[in-house]
């Protein structure tokens, strides 16, 4: 081997060595840290995160009816509001109510079912949504110090914006629910009757093709990060622009950056449209609620159930959806940024409250995507069977195996031409680096 | 921690070995079989540090494989199987044939370096990474076999499906 070659090899892995050390501060950080410490505001950020999604979903019921009511030019719920008095409040009662309902009614068990399963089934389906929670970040990773002393922990807490940061988020989120399939399969064979069987056999079948076109839809958005961790997918969308609106950007707009971005965003548009409508299908809404199509299937696989057992399906159901949108924010639109630097910098300068700040932010982009999904269940009919499987084997799994091919190829040339695009760069020496490693 | 939840995750995945083939109902063996595959996913992230791995395991394993084994045996008549008796023959052979198996896996195990003390030795984090690096360079010729070997499976079945219908329409 050529010795100047060898000599730039270890150069260039001294280089990556040297890099990764400087990317992980947060994990030098966070080593300081003591680990009961750690532990302790995981736990919290965990009983947050699920206060705020099982809240989330009773208000995402309650707006999914109002907003239902309004496009029908209806009322809707508006008669209970504040427990034990009469004043209405807009119906903001309901969700209350709904639950207590759920929680007090008879766990009716049909002698014909397959006990055991029956009883899993529902557990099953409302467990693999709860758990991606702990992997979206919904505010920045700056450590945080709090104003007030906590007795027996310390008051610093590492990586407040997100419960676990793990490398692999986005695939994390479609292993985890991809195991929802499970509880819907499981409820309709338990049933041991025919509509919740056909119900299962139709989600099963639907849920494998979207996932499939779902997962491809992602890679370009690997591709053009250069990374999968999704806090990074974040701060990458901060700097160059979102990914599915590539102006939205705290630089200033000069057509040298935003050439490239703009090329981009021909791939990540389609593949953005591809994901969205593959999470109508993973979450088994109109137009592809095919297993539970009241018409046909009575409720589909949930036709045998009653009380909470019922309300667990409903509740699965919508914290998947909250959290395909939470999915979809975080990937495409920017997360938890806003192009204002000012605001970005929230945590160093505000400290937990910035934390919350964002936070909200978070929430609300989240919110419009929840609005986006309730508007198209209530303006668009069913598919037929066959035409949903046609959509997702011969027109997206196509499509986002193209769009992977264009984006590698634009990803090529830019780089060629000297667009600047550092993730990139970065992502290819480390691969000359891996390459040296394993030959030698 | 290591050794704790090593011992955790091989234990559940025993146990639900065990179970997928003591269970008479074929609906519940393949659920112990997919609680097996994510046992040992589990296992591939926490002990191994290979997350990549790990959720891969459960995405094309445990969220697909094994569904579509749940679709087929929900479509065939499971009844049948619930009451056919246990033969003495099968238990030989499948036992056997588990005793070649981990003699392989011995051997093998003993002639290559551990995988954990490369993992130690200070292998970079991003095994996804890793793993693209070495499919498309080390490794790339047997990757393109496998992925032509599927490639003639899914031809075959459009070839066995379409003679099926020529021959019901004719």
């Amino acid at each position: 081997m050529d010795p100047t070659l060898v000599h730039a090899l270890q150069h260039t892995l001294h280089l990556v060595a040297q890099t990764a050390v400087e990317v992980t501060p947060a994990a030098d950080t966070a080593a300081q840290v003591p680990l009961l410490d750690v532990a302790f505001y995981a736990m919290v950020k965990i009983l947050i995160g699920l206060g705020v999604i099982l809240g989330t979903v009773s208000y995402t019921v309650l707006a999914e009816r109002k907003v239902c009511a309004f496009m029908q030019d209806r009322v809707g719920p508006n008669r209970t509001g504040i427990p034990l008095t009469n004043i209405p409040m807009w119906g903001l009662g309901q969700p209350i109510a709904d639950a207590l309902k759920g929680l007090l009614k008879e766990q009716f068990t049909p002698n014909h079912t397959n006990r055991f399963f029956y009883i899993l089934a529902p557990m099953l389906a409302v467990s693999p949504a709860l758990i991606t929670v702990c992997v979206i970040p919904f505010a920045s990773l700056t450590t945080v110090t709090l104003p007030f002393e906590i007795p027996f922990f310390g008051n610093v807490i590492p990586k407040p914006g997100v419960i676990a940061d793990i490398n692999v988020g986005p695939v994390f989120i479609f292993a985890i629910s991809s195991l929802t399939v499970y509880g819907i399969v499981l409820a309709g064979w338990a049933s041991n009757s025919k509509f919740p069987f056909l119900g299962g056999i139709r989600s099963s079948a639907q849920m494998i093709s979207y996932e499939v076109a779902m997962g491809l839809s992602v890679i370009p958005v690997f591709m053009v990060t250069g990374t999968m961790n999704l806090s990074k997918i974040v701060d990458y969308q901060y700097q160059h622009g979102w990914l599915a609106l590539p102006f939205i950007s705290p630089n200033p707009l000069d057509f040298a950056t935003l050439l490239p971005a703009l090329m981009l965003a021909l791939v990540l548009i389609p593949a953005f449209f591809i994901f969205l409508v593959s999470s109508f299908a993973e979450t088994n809404r109109m137009p592809f609620d095919l297993p539970e199509s009241e018409q046909e299937l009575v409720g589909g696989y949930n036709t045998e159930y009653g009380g909470m057992r019922f309300a667990l399906f409903f509740l699965g159901e919508y914290a998947a959806l909250i959290m395909s949108s939470a999915l979809l924010v975080t990937l495409f639109f920017g997360g938890w940024t806003l192009p204002f630097e000012a605001y970005n910098n929230l945590a160093q300068s505000w400290g937990i409250f910035g934390i919350i700040l964002q936070t909200l932010v978070f929430i609300t982009k989240v919110t419009g995507f929840i609005l986006l999904f309730i508007w198209v269940r209530w303006s668009t009919p069913r598919f037929r069977y066959d035409a949903l499987m046609d959509l997702g084997w011969k027109v997206f799994l196509p499509t986002s195996l193209a769009l992977i091919v264009v984006c590698g190829t634009m990803l090529a040339g830019i780089q060629h031409f000297g667009g600047g695009l550092k993730a990139g760069a970065s992502a290819k020496e480390k691969a000359t680096a891996i390459v040296a490693d394993v030959s030698r | 921690m290591e050794p704790i939840l090593f011992w955790i995750f091989s234990l559940g995945m025993i146990v639900a070995g065990v179970s997928v083939i003591l269970n008479r109902n074929p609906v519940a063996a393949a659920l112990s079989l997919a609680v097996t595959i994510v046992f040992l996913a589990l296992m591939f992230g926490f002990c191994l540090g290979a997350w990549f791995l790990m959720v891969i395991q459960v995405a094309v394993y445990a969220g697909a494989v094994m569904v579509l084994f749940l679709f087929i045996i929900m479509l065939l008549d499971v009844k049948e199987e619930e009451t056919r008796t246990r033969s003495w023959s099968y238990a030989v052979m499948g036992s056997a044939l588990a005793l070649f198996m981990m003699c392989m896996v011995v051997l093998v195990l003993r002639a290559t370096e551990p995988v954990k003390a490369a993992a130690d030795a200070g292998v970079p984090v991003d095994d996804a990474q890793q793993i693209g690096t070495l499919l498309f360079t080390k490794y790339l010729l047997p990757f393109e076999i496998t992925s032509v070997l599927l490639l003639v499976a899914a031809i075959g079945v459009v070839l066995l499906s379409l003679t099926h219908k020529r021959e019901s329409s004719s």
